[in-house]
């Protein structure tokens, strides 16, 4: 019976993909097209989402069968998810994020399936760079896109106070680090705000309107999901007129937003600190085709590689006066070419030495 | 608006949804039963509230909707226990997975999103409410006017559910089904009637709670979007002991603790103590209160056994 409720649970997870997951490639089937995306669920405006969008491009472009695999929130059953599909020998090629513990399985089972290839976005910087022969690892620097955000947003706040909300762990710690330093390059005097994300949206909105609260002008969001929260409360406080601007972070929220019905809202995002994950998906998947993607390898990206940038959109062009737009161009280039260093969180040996690093940043 | 002003409005508007829901496990707790599935009663409200509106573009359509959904749940979660006999709490606890489960799906099968219904559904919201004459008072004004109407809904709805519960017959009934089915049954009330009807309008209150989150609170819809104020609001409950203004003033009283937990952020204090402040305050506050409760209740007995020596 337990057996049973097991094998139904995992075949209902994966009736996407995975309906028959033991049967083994036929040899007179010899090129396989599938393209799995391994992810947590689809629709959240950001990160997932832009990933599915660069495996859909990179799919249509070079002839694969693109195939979303949506894993939900039970971590549980990640590792035999990511089996099946291998076993199942649909796919030639897996996608896959490399959060709760994604990256970690395809270390695990890569060496057992050559036949498929792996890669991995969004690995940690400091992870070991050297992965098995079949995978190629994409990490960001999402402190420099950050960074850049942070200095925009001290520019732009008339009391010369900025805030940023993000999840207490590595990636969120690394977008504040990133976010306070490029405030305190672009202006010494700004003051910085770190407020820890709680577990909902309307959480978020009551953080964000204790910030706006205090005189703060822009508050960086770092959550794809809970954004909106954020977004709605500087709307609902009259917005750019009355100084009360947001950031998005992952994908170019504005654009997101005005692509659906949302517009009213998205007049607030004054830009966002993104991770251009379609287009680093793409670029490997062509470097695939040609031959020159370095497997076994993890490569570390940011802003000159084209893999994190603030969003340059029309909305920006508007609300950003001419002069901070020259400042910004020309700060998005000396970080580029490495003439200013970002603070980083995996600059850190530990979390008690960001602590010590961000704990004199802030407040007054 | 001063800091202490802005923190006020941000308890009240973060109590709303708790407070509605305390008052909808306390109108069960009266009947004798313990409504564990008041986080999937508010779901379901928010859920179909938010469809509904979108589609007829019509708000008091949508809000009757979602409250009519929750209403629809309860009443399988009677069936289900009642009459065909499963356990009440086993009832609830499936039933709250089986929404937090199904919200997500009908959200899939309708907008084709998994997370948010933000921006895929134009939904209608209730209004914020500025109240004449308070507004214009320095600080009261501050904290108490420009709510959502749905705010002073649940303000009405403290006073209407201690009204039902020990002004009308309704009221009487329940509670005396609440203190012993078997007597009541022996008078010729309907125990299983009662606990229909106390259900239903628990669905009610509770769904306000939901379409308050969906359609005033935020404008849309967020898969799992409670979290956890249902249970939060059956601590609340539980620590009054099922009476409704007391429910309601411990579910400001978790409000605050969110507020502050909000506010002290800005001091740099621990990032863990923080987001564990609200749960850890509730967890402080039932056990001081069982603490004395049962100190009571055991100077209460040796007052009974003294009295029973002293007869003899």
């Amino acid at each position: 019976m337990k057996k049973l409720v097991i094998a139904v649970i995992a075949f209902l997870l994966l009736f996407a993909g995975c309906s028959k997951p033991s049967e083994p490639t036929e040899p007179d089937k010899p090129e396989v097209k599938g393209m799995a995306y391994f992810c947590r669920t689809l629709g959240d405006f950001g990160f997932n989402d832009n990933g599915w969008a660069g495996v859909q491009n990179s799919a249509a472009k070079h002839g694969y069968e693109p195939q979303a695999i949506e894993l939900g929130n039970d971590t549980a059953t990640f590792e035999n998810a990511l089996v099946e599909a291998c076993d199942s020998g649909k796919y030639s090629v897996i996608v896959t994020q490399n959060g709760s513990g994604l990256g970690d399985y395809v270390r695990k089972y890569a060496k057992d399936y050559p036949e498929i290839k792996f890669i991995v976005f969004d690995m940690g910087i400091t992870e070991d760079p050297n992965l098995p022969e079949n995978v190629y690892g994409i990490a960001y620097k999402a402190s420099e896109a950050c960074f850049l955000a942070g200095a925009l947003a001290a520019k732009m706040s008339a009391n010369k106070k900025v805030g940023i909300l993000s999840n207490d762990n590595p990636g969120g710690n690394d977008f504040a680090a990133g976010y306070i330093s490029g405030a305190k390059y672009a202006d010494p005097d700004c003051q910085t705000y770190y407020y820890y994300g709680m577990a909902d949206a309307a959480a978020w909105q009551e953080q964000a309107s204790s910030l706006y609260q205090m005189g703060v002008n822009v508050v960086l969001a770092g959550s794809g999901r809970f954004a909106l929260g954020v977004f709605n409360e500087a709307f609902n406080r009259g917005g750019a007129e009355n100084g009360c601007l947001a950031m998005g972070i992952d994908t170019d929220m504005y654009y997101t937003l005005t692509q659906s019905e949302t517009v009213d809202i998205a007049t607030v995002v004054l830009s966002s600190a993104t991770k251009e994950l379609a287009y680093t998906i793409e670029n490997a998947v062509d470097r695939m085709k040609d031959g020159s993607l370095p497997w076994g390898k993890m490569e570390v990206l940011g802003i000159a590689q084209g893999a994190a940038n603030v969003a340059i959109n029309d909305h920006y062009k508007e609300l950003v006066p001419e002069d901070v737009q020259a400042y910004m161009t020309d700060l998005i280039d000396k970080v580029s070419k490495g003439e200013v260093k970002p603070v980083s969180f995996y600059d850190f040996d530990s979390q008690e030495a960001f602590l010590n690093w961000l704990k004199p940043q802030l407040g007054e | 608006m001063s800091t202490l002003s802005n923190i006020l409005f941000m308890t009240i508007r973060l109590s709303t949804p708790i407070v509605l829901a305390a008052l909808a496990c306390s109108i069960t707790k009266k009947a004798g039963l313990l409504n564990m599935g008041a986080e999937a009663l508010m779901l379901m409200a928010a859920l179909i509230g938010v469809l509904v509106s979108a589609w007829t573009q019509s708000l008091i359509i949508g809000l009757v909707a979602g409250l009519a959904s929750s209403i629809l749940i309860t009443l399988i979660i009677c069936y289900v226990s009642f009459d065909l006999k499963c356990d009440l709490n086993l009832t609830n606890i499936s039933m709250n997975n089986a929404v937090i489960g199904g919200t997500v799906f009908i959200m899939y099968l309708v907008t084709g999103q998994k997370s948010v219904t933000a921006g895929i559904l134009n939904s209608k919201t209730m209004p914020t409410v500025n109240i004449p004459i308070i507004k214009d008072i320095p600080f009261i004004g501050e904290v108490i006017s420009g709510h959502n109407v749905m705010t002073y809904i649940a303000i009405v709805m403290i006073v209407a559910v201690w009204f039902l519960l020990y002004k009308t017959v309704l009221g009487l009934r329940i509670r005396c089904v609440g203190e012993n089915p078997m007597a009541a049954e022996s008078v010729g009330i309907s125990s299983k009637k009662i606990w229909y009807i106390s259900y239903a309008l628990s669905g009610l209150v509770a769904g306000m709670g939901g379409v308050f989150l969906s359609m005033g609170y935020l404008s849309w819809f967020a898969r799992d979007m409670m979290g956890g104020r249902g249970f939060m609001a059956m601590a609340a409950m539980n620590i009054a002991n099922g009476e409704p203004v007391g429910s309601a003033v411990n579910a400001l009283l978790f409000g605050l603790a969110q507020a502050f937990g909000t506010f002290i952020q800005r001091f740099n204090i621990n990032a863990d103590l923080i987001l564990a402040f609200p749960y850890m305050f509730a967890v402080l506050l039932i056990s001081v209160l069982t603490f004395i409760r049962q100190r009571q209740e055991k100077q209460h007995r040796l007052n009974m056994i003294k009295a029973r020596e002293q007869k003899v």
